[in-house]
This record gives structure tokens, sequence and C-alpha cells, in this order.
């Protein structure tokens, strides 16, 4: 995918074909707020169940989402990682407000953390 | 009865489309008038209606229009309220019918779109008809055919024989009505070992119809169609579910690879053993 940013007019180039489609790949995913990573994790991850249940990260209320979130160990960069906040240009770190078609899908532009193997939880 | 306002393949949208509350209704010199808010752009449309249920008058504070029908019940001239257009009713559409009382043409200013049926009354086709208003040259701007499971309407095509599918009809299998449908999960080795130790699929889960997938299709394919994650659908299921435990998700009714999609209302027991892997999958 080539992902073009209107704040830099620089274009980015991604391995992936597509958006990922976050429900049919059974992956949650949270963006930093502050840089262009995103975390990923497993819906049966135990460390995310024991603190939801039995939910799919895209049926969360607010006050859930907000559980997983401080649950998460901060960026690299300092940032949070949050649902529903807009993926970054990896050059200029401003927001893609165009780049995902909907809440339900991801784009990995910039680093990748796995939640499923690393250790991001708190 | 008001054919045109069943069609919602129409260009134009149609009141069934509107989020509209029915208000009050009251008695007005003989005739019924209803005074129906429309949510969606926050206006009052009153509407005067006949001894047989038919609009006569809609309006809204700023336009007003006079729906008209022929002998049988067909609407020959009317309006549809459009969200956010100043003026509440707009545009007005004329309709023509044939013998059979389906949906000939409707046009809208100079742009006509004209439906074609097949021997068994189905609307296989509609062309859209553009009239140049200087030169009085009519341009054919758009072809959309129809494909059929069945009675029920399954796909509208961006052109004759176009593989590309715009809209496909996601009431299909809650068309069917009561009963189960078959319908398919993909996941990843970790997420085969999570449902089968819980034993369910869980509420909310994405699903599509096996028919979606063609059935040599490789991971790679199916990646594609359904916009998988690398990696992430080399494990299956295939499970019947009530029809009426299925929804049509919030971002559409396709995944940008064409595939019907679904969620599930509620959880749905399942069978471990019967995951299946596809050809050519990724490891894992």
């Amino acid at each position: 995918m080539k992902i073009f940013c209107s704040a830099c007019g620089q274009t980015s180039v991604v391995p992936q074909d597509h958006p990922f489609h976050a429900g049919f790949s059974s992956r949650g995913f949270l963006y930093c707020d502050s840089s262009s990573a995103i975390l990923e994790f497993d819906p049966y991850n135990p460390r995310y169940t024991a603190i939801v249940g039995d939910k799919h990260p895209w049926s969360l209320n607010s006050n859930e989402k907000e559980s997983v979130e401080n649950a998460l160990k901060p960026c690299d960069t300092g940032g949070k990682f949050r649902f529903g906040v807009l993926p970054r240009c990896p050059i200029c770190n401003e927001t893609l407000p165009d780049l995902l078609p909907d809440e339900f899908h991801f784009v990995e532009i910039g680093k990748v953390i796995d939640a499923d193997k690393e250790d991001v939880w708190l | 009865m008001n054919r045109a306002a069943t069609y919602g393949a129409s260009p134009w949208p149609d009141e069934q489309a509107a989020p509209f509350t029915a208000g009050s209704f009251c008695s007005k010199a003989g005739l019924i008038v209803m005074v129906i808010y429309a949510a969606c752009c926050g206006m009052f449309f009153d509407r005067t209606i006949n001894d047989v249920n038919q609009y006569t008058q809609i309006a809204s504070p700023t336009a007003q229009i006079a729906p008209t029908y022929d002998a049988d019940g067909n609407t020959l001239l009317g309006s549809t309220p459009v969200p956010g257009v100043s003026g509440g009713v707009s545009p007005t559409v004329s309709y023509s019918y044939d013998k059979e009382n389906l949906l000939k043409t409707a046009t809208v200013g100079n742009t006509k779109e004209e439906s074609l049926y097949d021997g068994l009354s189905r609307r296989v086709e509609t062309r859209t008809y553009n009239r140049e208003p200087s030169t009085g040259i009519v341009t054919l701007t758009h072809t959309a055919p129809f494909v059929y499971d069945g009675w029920l309407q399954a796909q509208e095509l961006d052109s004759v024989g176009s593989p590309m599918a715009l809209k496909q009809f996601a009431a299909l299998p809650a068309a069917r009505g009561g009963g189960m449908t078959t319908v398919r999960s993909y996941t990843n080795a970790a997420g085969r070992e999570g449902i089968s130790s819980s034993g369910a699929m869980r509420a909310d889960s994405w699903v599509t119809l096996p028919s979606e997938i063609p059935s040599r299709a490789g991971h790679l394919q199916i990646e594609k169609i359904l916009e998988i994650q690398s990696g992430r659908g080399s494990h299956y299921l295939d499970f019947q579910v009530p029809t009426s435990n299925l929804r049509v998700p919030a971002n559409g009714t396709t995944t940008s690879g064409g595939a019907l999609q679904f969620q599930l209302n509620n959880p749905v027991f399942i069978n471990p053993n019967t995951f299946r892997r596809p050809p050519g999958r990724p490891g894992g």
C-alpha cells in the first residue's frame, strides 16, 4: 500500500496490500497517540481476557476500552496506546484521517508491537 | 400500492431509507394530515392522505409536491425527502410502469433510469440516461445488472459482464426467513485454540458465507477477499446459526474484497473438531 500524507506531501509504502479487517483477522489494535506505532493483540490473549472477559476488542464499551488502555505500558515515544486514535504519518507524525475506512480496519504504518509476544502489559 | 417507494435500488433516496419518526395524526376537513418528523434533517413534513392512504400532498416548511397515481395505484409523480436538501422535499420524480405494473422508468430532470425485467418479472438491469438540455442528445451513462439467487437479488454489478460487485445484498440469508444459515469464520492457530477451549464463537464475531469463498481458494486469495492480516486466516470453521442471529455490520454489507460479511448477535456453541485449514495455508 502507498500512503500519502497530505500534511507533509510524502508517500509511505507499507508491505500490506490493503487495510486489515480486525474482525476477520481476529485482532485487537490500538495506535499510539503520539507516534505511528500500533499495538496489536489476539482477542483470546489471556492478559486481555482477564480484563474484559469474553468480549471482542471491537465490542468494548468506553469503560472497558479505558481499562485495557490503562493495562498497557506506554509507547517508547512516551505516548499512550488508545482505542480510536488515528494513525500517524511515520515521516511527519501528523495524523492520517483518511487512511482507515472505518474503526474495524487497521494499517501497520509504523512500529508494530505484538502484545501477545512482547512484555507490554502492566 | 406505491410501488415506486419500494425500489430501494433507485438512484433517488426513498422513504424507507430515511429514519423517520411518525409524529401526530389528526383529522382535517375529511383528510388525514400526518406530520412526520425526519430526524435526519430536523424537519417536519406535512403529508395529506386520501381515502385510500395515498399521499396527495407532501410539504416541508419551504416546499411542497402533490403526488399523482394511476388507476392501479402506481405513483406517477412523486417526490422524496432528501436529508440535507434545502427545502426538504426534492427532487420531483416521474415514474412509468409496464402492463404488469413493474416500474419501467423513473425520471428526474434530465436524468432517466430505465428498469429491465426477465420473464419472471425480476428486475435484471437498470440503465441510466442523461439528456443534454442544450442539444437534446441522450447518453447512456450507467448500466447496473443485477444477479439473482433464486428470487433474491444477490448482487448489483457495475456494468454488463463485469465481475466487480458494487453492491451485495446482505439481506440474502435474512431474506430466506427463519431457519438456519451456514456461516464461516476464519482465524489462526491461537484463535482456534481460544475458540476451542471456550467451545463457542463469541458474540460480535465476524463471519461470511462459505459460498463467498471459492472452493479452491488458497490462503492468499482468502486473505484478500476477507482483508485478513497475513497468516491469520490459516484455520476456518463452518457452523450453523439461526438466521436471526446474524446482523449486517456497521461498516457495511461487504468487505473490500467483495465478500458478504455478518456479525453474530449472540454466542454460538461450536464443535472444535470441525475446524479445517484452507489449501496452501501458511504455518501456524
